[in-house]
Protein backbone atom coordinates (compact mmCIF):
# COMPACT_ATOMS: atom_id res chain seq x y z
CA UNK A 1 0.00 0.00 0.00
CA UNK A 2 1.23 3.23 -1.29
CA UNK A 3 1.41 5.90 1.22
CA UNK A 4 -0.89 8.75 1.76
CA UNK A 5 0.27 10.95 4.59
CA UNK A 6 3.50 13.05 4.53
CA UNK A 7 4.60 11.32 7.82
CA UNK A 8 4.26 8.26 6.39
CA UNK A 9 6.21 9.29 3.48
CA UNK A 10 8.93 10.96 5.63
CA UNK A 11 8.80 7.34 7.93
CA UNK A 12 9.56 5.03 4.57
CA UNK A 13 12.21 7.33 3.70
CA UNK A 14 14.09 7.23 7.13
CA UNK A 15 13.58 3.83 7.20
CA UNK A 16 14.65 3.51 3.68
CA UNK A 17 17.97 5.92 3.84
CA UNK A 18 20.05 3.06 6.16
CA UNK A 19 19.44 -0.61 5.35
CA UNK A 20 18.06 -2.10 8.95
CA UNK A 21 20.43 -2.67 11.64
CA UNK A 22 23.21 -0.73 10.04
CA UNK A 23 22.51 2.89 11.75
CA UNK A 24 24.24 1.84 14.52
CA UNK A 25 26.22 -1.24 13.80
CA UNK A 26 27.42 -3.85 16.30
CA UNK A 27 29.44 -6.21 13.84
CA UNK A 28 31.74 -4.79 10.93
CA UNK A 29 33.45 -6.59 8.63
CA UNK A 30 36.68 -8.05 9.64
CA UNK A 31 38.67 -5.99 7.54
CA UNK A 32 37.32 -3.05 9.83
CA UNK A 33 40.19 -4.55 12.47
CA UNK A 34 42.79 -1.93 12.08
CA UNK A 35 43.18 1.51 13.48
CA UNK A 36 43.11 3.47 10.58
CA UNK A 37 39.61 2.82 10.76
CA UNK A 38 38.96 4.91 14.09
CA UNK A 39 40.19 7.99 12.56
CA UNK A 40 36.83 9.20 11.24
CA UNK A 41 35.41 8.41 14.69
CA UNK A 42 38.31 10.43 16.36
CA UNK A 43 37.28 13.33 14.19
CA UNK A 44 33.31 13.20 15.08
CA UNK A 45 34.24 12.74 18.75
CA UNK A 46 36.79 16.12 18.66
CA UNK A 47 34.08 17.70 16.80
CA UNK A 48 31.65 17.10 19.47
CA UNK A 49 34.12 18.89 21.85
CA UNK A 50 35.02 21.18 20.16
CA UNK A 51 30.64 22.05 19.49
CA UNK A 52 30.59 22.31 23.57
CA UNK A 53 33.46 24.28 24.31
CA UNK A 54 32.25 26.65 21.44
CA UNK A 55 28.65 26.81 23.45
CA UNK A 56 30.31 27.52 26.41
CA UNK A 57 32.42 30.08 25.04
CA UNK A 58 29.43 31.93 23.59
CA UNK A 59 28.17 32.11 27.01
CA UNK A 60 30.66 33.42 28.58
CA UNK A 61 31.75 36.22 25.95
CA UNK A 62 34.96 37.74 25.02
CA UNK A 63 35.82 38.92 28.85
CA UNK A 64 35.42 36.10 30.01
CA UNK A 65 37.93 33.72 28.16
CA UNK A 66 40.53 36.50 27.84
CA UNK A 67 40.61 37.28 31.62
CA UNK A 68 39.04 34.51 33.49
CA UNK A 69 41.70 31.39 34.40
CA UNK A 70 38.11 29.18 33.63
CA UNK A 71 38.01 31.10 30.15
CA UNK A 72 41.39 30.30 29.37
CA UNK A 73 41.02 26.91 30.15
CA UNK A 74 37.52 26.38 27.82
CA UNK A 75 39.56 28.87 25.41
CA UNK A 76 42.35 26.11 25.09
CA UNK A 77 39.69 23.04 25.50
CA UNK A 78 38.32 24.46 21.99
CA UNK A 79 41.69 25.49 20.48
CA UNK A 80 42.93 21.83 20.84
CA UNK A 81 39.90 20.16 20.13
CA UNK A 82 40.48 21.54 16.95
CA UNK A 83 44.13 20.92 16.38
CA UNK A 84 43.10 17.32 17.48
CA UNK A 85 39.96 17.75 14.53
CA UNK A 86 42.40 18.11 11.83
CA UNK A 87 44.71 16.04 13.08
CA UNK A 88 42.59 13.16 13.00
CA UNK A 89 40.59 14.58 9.82
CA UNK A 90 44.00 14.55 7.66
CA UNK A 91 45.01 10.96 8.79
CA UNK A 92 41.40 9.61 8.02
CA UNK A 93 41.67 12.01 4.60
CA UNK A 94 45.02 10.18 4.01
CA UNK A 95 43.84 6.49 4.93
CA UNK A 96 41.15 6.99 2.42
CA UNK A 97 42.75 8.19 -0.24
CA UNK A 98 45.28 5.56 -0.46
CA UNK A 99 42.21 2.90 -0.44
CA UNK A 100 40.91 5.03 -2.95
CA UNK A 101 37.44 5.00 -0.60
CA UNK A 102 35.46 5.77 -3.46
CA UNK A 103 34.71 2.85 -5.08
CA UNK A 104 31.62 0.98 -5.47
CA UNK A 105 29.38 3.40 -5.15
CA UNK A 106 30.99 5.63 -2.47
CA UNK A 107 31.48 8.75 -4.62
CA UNK A 108 29.05 10.92 -2.98
CA UNK A 109 30.76 9.83 0.78
CA UNK A 110 34.06 10.61 -0.82
CA UNK A 111 32.88 14.71 -2.44
CA UNK A 112 30.45 14.87 0.91
CA UNK A 113 33.83 14.39 2.88
CA UNK A 114 35.60 16.90 0.92
CA UNK A 115 33.49 19.61 1.27
CA UNK A 116 33.48 19.37 5.18
CA UNK A 117 37.08 19.35 5.17
CA UNK A 118 36.59 22.55 2.97
CA UNK A 119 33.82 24.17 5.22
CA UNK A 120 35.90 23.23 8.41
CA UNK A 121 38.84 25.34 7.19
CA UNK A 122 36.47 28.08 6.59
CA UNK A 123 35.12 27.71 10.10
CA UNK A 124 38.69 27.28 11.70
CA UNK A 125 39.58 30.31 10.12
CA UNK A 126 36.81 32.45 11.29
CA UNK A 127 37.83 31.47 14.75
CA UNK A 128 41.34 32.69 13.97
CA UNK A 129 39.35 36.27 13.05
CA UNK A 130 37.09 36.22 16.10
CA UNK A 131 39.84 35.90 18.79
CA UNK A 132 39.64 39.41 19.60
CA UNK A 133 42.96 39.88 19.94
CA UNK A 134 46.67 41.41 17.84
CA UNK A 135 46.98 38.02 16.51
CA UNK A 136 43.45 38.31 14.90
CA UNK A 137 43.46 41.96 13.74
CA UNK A 138 47.54 40.85 11.61
CA UNK A 139 44.98 37.63 9.70
CA UNK A 140 42.28 39.21 9.37
CA UNK A 141 43.93 42.24 7.00
CA UNK A 142 46.11 39.43 5.50
CA UNK A 143 42.99 37.28 4.83
CA UNK A 144 41.11 40.63 3.16
CA UNK A 145 44.03 41.24 1.07
CA UNK A 146 44.47 37.33 -0.16
CA UNK A 147 40.26 37.27 -0.56
CA UNK A 148 40.23 40.47 -2.44
CA UNK A 149 42.70 39.17 -4.49
CA UNK A 150 40.88 36.10 -5.63
CA UNK A 151 37.59 38.55 -6.41
CA UNK A 152 35.54 37.26 -3.53
CA UNK A 153 35.95 40.12 -0.91
CA UNK A 154 32.90 41.66 -2.00
CA UNK A 155 30.93 38.77 -0.52
CA UNK A 156 32.03 39.01 2.76
CA UNK A 157 34.02 41.41 5.02
CA UNK A 158 36.61 39.59 7.13
CA UNK A 159 37.55 43.00 8.74
CA UNK A 160 34.02 43.36 9.91
CA UNK A 161 34.30 41.29 13.29
CA UNK A 162 30.41 41.12 13.76
CA UNK A 163 29.70 39.32 10.55
CA UNK A 164 32.31 36.94 11.16
CA UNK A 165 31.36 35.92 14.77
CA UNK A 166 28.31 35.12 13.23
CA UNK A 167 29.42 32.77 10.67
CA UNK A 168 31.98 31.15 13.22
CA UNK A 169 29.65 30.28 15.37
CA UNK A 170 26.08 29.86 13.45
CA UNK A 171 26.81 29.34 9.53
CA UNK A 172 29.87 27.68 9.52
CA UNK A 173 29.03 25.07 12.61
CA UNK A 174 25.90 24.32 11.45
CA UNK A 175 27.36 23.13 7.48
CA UNK A 176 29.86 21.64 9.03
CA UNK A 177 27.69 19.69 11.02
CA UNK A 178 24.72 19.24 7.99
CA UNK A 179 27.48 17.97 5.90
CA UNK A 180 28.99 15.42 8.59
CA UNK A 181 25.42 13.58 8.99
CA UNK A 182 24.92 13.37 5.41
CA UNK A 183 28.73 11.84 5.19
CA UNK A 184 27.51 9.41 8.54
CA UNK A 185 24.27 8.79 7.19
CA UNK A 186 25.91 7.54 3.79
CA UNK A 187 28.83 5.13 5.29
CA UNK A 188 25.99 3.64 7.23
CA UNK A 189 24.64 3.24 3.97
CA UNK A 190 27.13 2.14 1.75
CA UNK A 191 29.47 0.36 3.87
CA UNK A 192 33.10 1.52 5.28
CA UNK A 193 35.00 0.91 2.51
CA UNK A 194 37.32 -2.12 2.26
CA UNK A 195 41.09 -2.53 1.27
CA UNK A 196 41.45 -2.84 -2.18
CA UNK A 197 42.30 -6.75 -2.13
CA UNK A 198 39.85 -7.28 -0.07
CA UNK A 199 36.33 -8.82 -0.81
CA UNK A 200 33.31 -6.98 0.26
CA UNK A 201 30.50 -8.28 2.90
CA UNK A 202 27.19 -8.98 1.22
CA UNK A 203 24.53 -6.23 1.76
CA UNK B 1 69.47 25.49 0.17
CA UNK B 2 67.85 24.71 3.59
CA UNK B 3 68.20 27.45 6.64
CA UNK B 4 66.68 27.77 10.07
CA UNK B 5 65.47 31.36 10.60
CA UNK B 6 64.30 32.26 14.07
CA UNK B 7 61.37 35.55 14.26
CA UNK B 8 61.79 38.77 15.44
CA UNK B 9 59.69 38.68 19.11
CA UNK B 10 60.22 35.25 19.61
CA UNK B 11 57.14 34.02 16.97
CA UNK B 12 59.13 31.07 16.95
CA UNK B 13 61.87 29.35 14.27
CA UNK B 14 61.05 28.87 10.77
CA UNK B 15 62.54 26.61 7.65
CA UNK B 16 63.49 27.94 4.93
CA UNK B 17 63.70 25.99 2.08
CA UNK B 18 63.43 27.59 -1.46
CA UNK B 19 59.65 28.70 -1.69
CA UNK B 20 58.84 26.34 1.32
CA UNK B 21 58.66 28.76 4.38
CA UNK B 22 57.52 26.73 7.67
CA UNK B 23 57.42 26.97 11.54
CA UNK B 24 59.50 24.37 13.04
CA UNK B 25 55.96 23.59 15.18
CA UNK B 26 53.94 23.10 12.23
CA UNK B 27 56.76 20.88 10.29
CA UNK B 28 56.81 18.53 13.62
CA UNK B 29 53.12 18.29 13.65
CA UNK B 30 53.11 17.33 9.81
CA UNK B 31 56.05 14.71 10.69
CA UNK B 32 53.95 13.28 13.92
CA UNK B 33 50.95 12.93 11.61
CA UNK B 34 52.64 10.88 8.77
CA UNK B 35 53.99 8.55 12.12
CA UNK B 36 50.45 8.32 13.32
CA UNK B 37 49.29 7.07 10.20
CA UNK B 38 52.06 4.58 9.26
CA UNK B 39 51.43 3.55 12.76
CA UNK B 40 47.81 2.66 12.37
CA UNK B 41 48.56 0.73 9.23
CA UNK B 42 51.27 -1.25 11.31
CA UNK B 43 50.19 -1.90 14.79
CA UNK B 44 47.81 -4.64 15.35
CA UNK B 45 44.53 -4.06 16.49
CA UNK B 46 43.51 -5.76 19.45
CA UNK B 47 41.07 -8.69 19.13
CA UNK B 48 37.88 -8.77 21.68
CA UNK B 49 38.41 -11.59 24.02
CA UNK B 50 35.59 -13.94 23.16
CA UNK B 51 37.58 -14.48 19.70
CA UNK B 52 40.05 -16.56 19.17
CA UNK B 53 42.87 -15.67 16.83
CA UNK B 54 43.55 -16.77 13.65
CA UNK B 55 45.97 -16.97 11.18
CA UNK B 56 43.93 -15.69 8.12
CA UNK B 57 44.59 -13.44 6.13
CA UNK B 58 43.00 -9.72 6.60
CA UNK B 59 39.68 -9.82 4.06
CA UNK B 60 39.98 -13.35 3.54
CA UNK B 61 36.73 -13.70 5.82
CA UNK B 62 33.29 -15.00 4.53
CA UNK B 63 31.61 -12.13 3.03
CA UNK B 64 29.02 -11.66 5.38
CA UNK B 65 28.53 -9.17 8.35
CA UNK B 66 29.68 -11.56 10.82
CA UNK B 67 33.02 -10.18 11.96
CA UNK B 68 34.42 -8.27 14.96
CA UNK B 69 32.51 -6.92 17.64
CA UNK B 70 32.42 -2.87 17.62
Amino acid sequence: MSSTTWTERVRARIEHTVPPGEALPDHQPAYVSSWIYVFGVLTLAAFVVIVVTGCVLSLGGVDWWHTSTTGHFVNSLHLWSVELFFFFMVIHLWGKFWMAAWRGGRALTWVTGVVAFLASIATAFTGYLIQTNFDSQWISTQAKDGLNSVGIGAYFNVLNAAQMVLFHVVLLPIAVGLIAVVHVILVRRNGVVPPIDAQEPAA
Amino acid sequence: MVSLVSAEGGAGAYLDWGVVHISIANLLIILLMIVVFFAALLIPFPKPPSEPATDTPRGAEAPDRAGVDR
